[in-house]
């Protein structure tokens, strides 16, 4: 389990062979590429390599062919592709004529039926008017305009000047506008024209292939419409049929270009030097060493390995390896953050973890079991991703708790033994400790891995004088065995020296964690800066450190809280059903799968809360690196 | 006086409609706007204009149109007060349309001195016929001062334009005719306010009135020394003789400054001048705007009386149809998004 160790590869050659170098070895594989120049920033004569891409163009026209085309771009295998780099470019560039030439046919018919859609729509509003358009528009003396008119401006075309000279006839009308028409003399014609646009009069051009009355224009449209959609749908089946014929190249065609382009595109991790590149990155060490060998074949190319710990000023990535049971839980790990090279992986840990507080939470046989089910199917289906795998685990933790608690469906008792009796009334304050207690356990093993990880990464100070590391640890356990003893048992442990060392002097210890560390790296001074700022500082981040002990430790009583939610809102379930008709067992069915929702989310969320806030933020930092290794993603 | 809450569902029906006013986001778009299509597709589609331009044709849309909806909107919510007012109030809720039929003689007015009468009928608001107290198309078939009067004999308008009746070959004087207009309007106002309303109410909604007429007649004084290099003497006759937060020393002190510069730092002196930003005073208009929102936006906020909220709502209802004729006019002459903010009113940047 955990995170993978990485080995640092340094490749040097010859420049003529960058391609194949690349080509070989360094593309779906495990090689995750490092910006040569921060290995190389105080290495003058290396400068990165900065060339152009020749295949960015073609590489361009092919994804846009697909858009267009509305294909799915995805690999095709092009062992047996036989075309040169020109040869690649002129197949794309025929393709991309064929294409526009059968889309073409498709945009224009979509266009002009468009257009007569919007004039039938046009006709539908003037459709009163019982004249022929021929006649209309032959007329030698008069004009016709037709088109809409705010009704704003309708009562002032009587008063205007012209008044005698204008004719609108309103046709059909809605709630701002008239549609209709106005005549005009032909010798005025302008001088209308311009008050009736003053007026905000909209003109609309009645459609040339209009004959006849507006209706029976209508009529002969919608026979050219139709005439024209079964043509439209003629030639967007021969875009169909060349995409059937041609699909298959194609895409083994832009296989190539992409594995081309995107293998160029690797030089920008490279710098050269003369006539030779260099190239780093890093590979998981059970890889490393077939990796290298690799390059023995090639003349001129070298591969030399490191460990991480002799590159010291590169962070490794970080690569998960979970077990199978752990390995849905990397989705929650990754939410917080990759583990840093050098930490611990928590991953494992919140598995058995949050599985466990779920099934303690949720505790109920048969729910869980129908949680368990519903994770099969979604893995089965592929449905869900990691969560499906969360919901199995957590399922079957849920049901196993259910079977202690011997609680089924929500029914109390259906089995024969009870081991845990959690929801026996005098039981709750028992149940509540208990809770608390498993926090604290929890709580002290955060710590321990805290301590853990300073050690790993050699942090003195992180080590002895944090608040979670053994300082913290010391007082923590303390005053929790001190206290248990004095409440619990009555015997009183606090002599004057017990306090003394393992309380005062640890909180001491966390106050001047600073001050102590520079003190040991003999630095100049120990307290910089301000000393009263400092002192107020010191003091209250004490105080957030020992308030958060108490929160964090009394946080975990939820816990306990929700396995009595869980047993409250069954109650109700069961009492609602009494309702609904003695124990109507729809409303119990109808309940029971609302409880599984509410409750599961509810949990869930919790359960999560208690990882980040509670835990992981005693020990986890998170900022690692991804593992990316160079591959092309077509 | 009872009219002095006025009908809670009144006040609460303002305030629902306040909270259909454009955000600052909308202004960030609309000044970003590079065409007025795209305005009036952005109204259409982002904003409380919705079903007002649902039947609009964005890419046909004339701004004179779309201006002209605008304001037929603010005259439609007005019309919404009257259904909530009981008969004793209608005189003072009346208060707009007296404005607006004032701007309409004014406009008339304008347009014969410029010899184009006929085109008054264009910008002619239909939505406001019916309510007008005489016959707005008539108006728009006046073709001289004679035919004016007649129209306008029956009302309280007659009396002042009588008076400047022109001599054959000059111009209306409508200068005085519209500072007498404005007398006319604040005095009947004011009175109906002191007859109306009593305390606190009472207070605020001359208050209101009274700050426009302040910012008016400081506005008024430093354009006239500005553009007119005018004498205290021919300034004092076009002022409207009503004093609030600026009283008649104040007043008599800027106009007795030396030039507008002057003018303006005496301005600077009185109440509004923690308002006025000292270095320029080209945008005098400007900031009184944005002194009538402030305190008008401060009033409606915190008001339980109908009468006040109806009041403050149309003034920010008004601003609010400024700042878009503003951003509209901004895109025509193809202004940068941070000027045209710069004349906008009550929005921050």
């Amino acid at each position: 389990m955990a995170i993978a160790k990485m080995k640092l590869v340094n490749i040097v050659g010859r420049l003529k062979n960058f391609d194949t170098v690349v080509r070989s070895c360094c593309l779906n594989g495990d090689f995750h590429p490092e910006q040569s120049s921060i290995a190389l920033d105080d290495v003058e004569e290396f400068i990165p390599i900065e060339d152009f891409n020749p295949y960015t163009r073609t590489l361009q026209r092919a994804v846009d062919i697909g858009v267009h085309s509305d294909i799915m771009l995805h690999f095709s295998s092009f062992d047996k592709l036989n075309m040169s780099d020109v040869e690649l470019e002129d197949y794309i560039e025929k393709t991309e004529t064929e294409i526009n030439v059968l889309g073409g046919k498709v945009r224009d018919l979509t266009h002009d039926i468009a257009r007569l859609e919007q004039g039938l729509t046009q006709l539908s509003h003037i459709r009163s008017l019982k004249i022929s358009l021929d006649d209309v528009f032959s007329c030698k003396f008069f004009h016709f305009r037709f088109g809409r008119l705010p009704k704003d401006s309708y009562p002032k075309l009587e008063i205007c000047d012209d008044s005698e000279s204008v004719f609108f006839f309103p046709l059909e009308e809605d709630k701002e506008y008239y549609w209709g028409f106005y005549v005009v003399l032909t010798d005025v014609c302008d001088k209308i024209d311009e008050l009736f646009t003053s007026l905000y009069f909209e003109r609309i051009n009645i459609l040339e292939e209009a004959h006849g009355t507006p209706d029976e224009a209508m009529t002969a449209i919608r026979r050219t419409l139709a005439e024209k959609n079964a043509v439209l749908v003629d030639a967007k089946a021969e875009v169909s049929k060349y995409w059937r014929e041609h699909q298959e190249k194609f895409l083994t065609a832009y296989s190539k270009i992409k594995y081309l382009s995107d293998s160029f595109d690797l030089r920008k991790y490279a710098s050269k030097c003369g006539d030779n590149f260099y190239v780093f990155g890093w590979v998981p060490e059970s890889g490393a060493e077939s990796f290298a060998k690799r390059f023995q074949k090639l003349p001129d190319v070298d591969c030399v390995l490191e460990s991480s710990k002799e590159a010291e000023n590169v962070t490794p990535p970080t690569h998960l390896i979970n077990n199978k049971i752990s390995k849905p839980f990397e989705m929650f790990t990754g939410m917080y953050g990759l583990p840093s090279y050098d930490e611990i992986d928590p991953t494992s840990f919140m598995a058995i973890a949050y599985t466990l507080f779920f099934g303690i939470m949720f505790g109920d046989l048969g729910q869980g079991l129908c949680i368990f089910l519903i994770g099969l199917f979604c893995k089965y289906r592929k449905m869900l991703g990691a969560m499906s795998g969360i919901l199995v685990r957590i399922g079957i933790s849920s049901a196993i708790f259910g079977f202690l608690y011997n609680s089924v469906f929500g029914y109390e008792g259906k089995l024969p033994i009870t081991i845990l009796p959690v929801h026996e009334n005098k039981n709750v304050g028992i149940l509540l400790i208990a809770a608390v207690a498993l926090g604290v356990i929890i709580i002290i093993i955060c710590m321990l891995l805290n301590i853990t990880n300073a050690i790993r990464q050699k942090k003195f100070d992180k080590l002895w004088f944090d608040a979670n590391g053994v300082a913290g640890l010391a007082f923590y356990v303390s005053i929790l065995v001190a206290g248990g003893l004095l409440v619990g048992l009555q015997k009183n442990i606090l002599s004057p020296l017990f306090i003394a060392f393992l309380i005062v002097l640890p909180l001491l210890l966390i106050f001047f964690k600073e001050p102590l560390m520079r003190l040991i790296e003999r630095k100049k001074e120990i307290i910089p800066g301000s000393k009263p700022e400092f002192f107020m500082t010191a003091f209250f981040e004490v105080f957030e450190v020992l308030l958060s002990y108490m929160s964090n430790t009394i946080s975990f009583m939820r816990v306990g809280a929700y396995i009595l939610s869980h047993a409250g809102m069954m109650t109700a379930v069961f009492a609602i059903g009494k309702i609904c008709g003695n124990g109507n067992i729809v409303a119990v069915i109808i309940g029971n799968i609302f409880v599984l929702a509410l409750e599961g989310l509810v949990v869930g969320i919790q359960g999560i809360r208690l990882h980040f806030y509670e835990m992981f933020s005693r020990f986890y930092e998170g900022d690692g690196k991804p593992y990316e290794p160079a591959k092309i993603d077509y | 006086m009872a009219y002095n809450t006025g009908s809670k569902a009144l006040t609460a029906k303002v305030h629902a409609m306040y909270g259909n006013k454009l955000t600052q986001q909308n202004y960030r778009e609309l000044v970003r706007k590079q065409t007025v299509s795209e305005l009036a597709s952005y109204l259409k589609q982002q904003t409380a204009y919705a079903p007002l331009l649902r039947e609009v044709n964005e890419n046909l849309v004339h701004r004179g149109q779309l201006e002209n909806i605008l304001k037929r909107d603010l005259f439609d919510q007005y019309m919404k007060v009257f259904h909530y007012i009981q008969r004793g109030e209608l005189r003072f809720y009346r208060f707009l349309i007296m404005k607006m039929e004032i701007a309409e003689v004014l406009s008339c007015i304008r347009l014969l001195n410029a010899g184009r009468a006929d085109e008054y009928l264009l910008t002619l608001p239909s939505f406001f016929a019916k309510h007008s107290s005489f016959d707005l198309y008539e108006l728009a078939k006046v073709k001289n001062f004679d035919e004016l009067l007649k129209l306008l004999k029956p009302t309280a308008y007659y009396e002042i334009l009588k008076k400047y009746d022109p001599t054959e070959g000059d111009k209306i004087d409508i200068i005085k005719i519209e500072i007498e207009f404005n007398k006319l309007y604040y005095s009947k106002i004011l009175d109906i306010i002191e007859n109306t309303f009593s305390g606190e109410v009472k207070t605020q909604i001359r208050n209101s009135f009274g700050i426009q007429i302040d910012l008016s007649n400081i506005t008024d004084i430093i354009r006239l020394k500005k553009y007119f290099n005018a004498k205290s003497e021919y300034i004092r006759t076009l002022l409207l003789p009503y004093y609030f937060k600026v009283n008649k020393n104040d007043l008599e002190s800027i106009m007795d400054a030396a030039d507008a510069a002057g003018a303006w730092q005496a301005a600077c002196e009185t109440y509004y001048g923690r308002s006025f930003k000292k270095q320029d005073y080209e945008f005098i208009e400007n900031y009184a705007q944005r002194i009538m929102f402030q305190y008008h936006k401060q009033l409606f906020a915190f008001t339980t009386s109908a009468p006040v909220a109806v009041a403050s709502f149309l003034q920010l209802k008004d601003i609010e149809i400024q700042n878009i004729i503003h951003i509209i006019e901004g895109i025509r002459y193809e202004l940068a998004p941070a000027e045209i903010s710069k004349l906008l009113v009550g929005v921050e940047t």
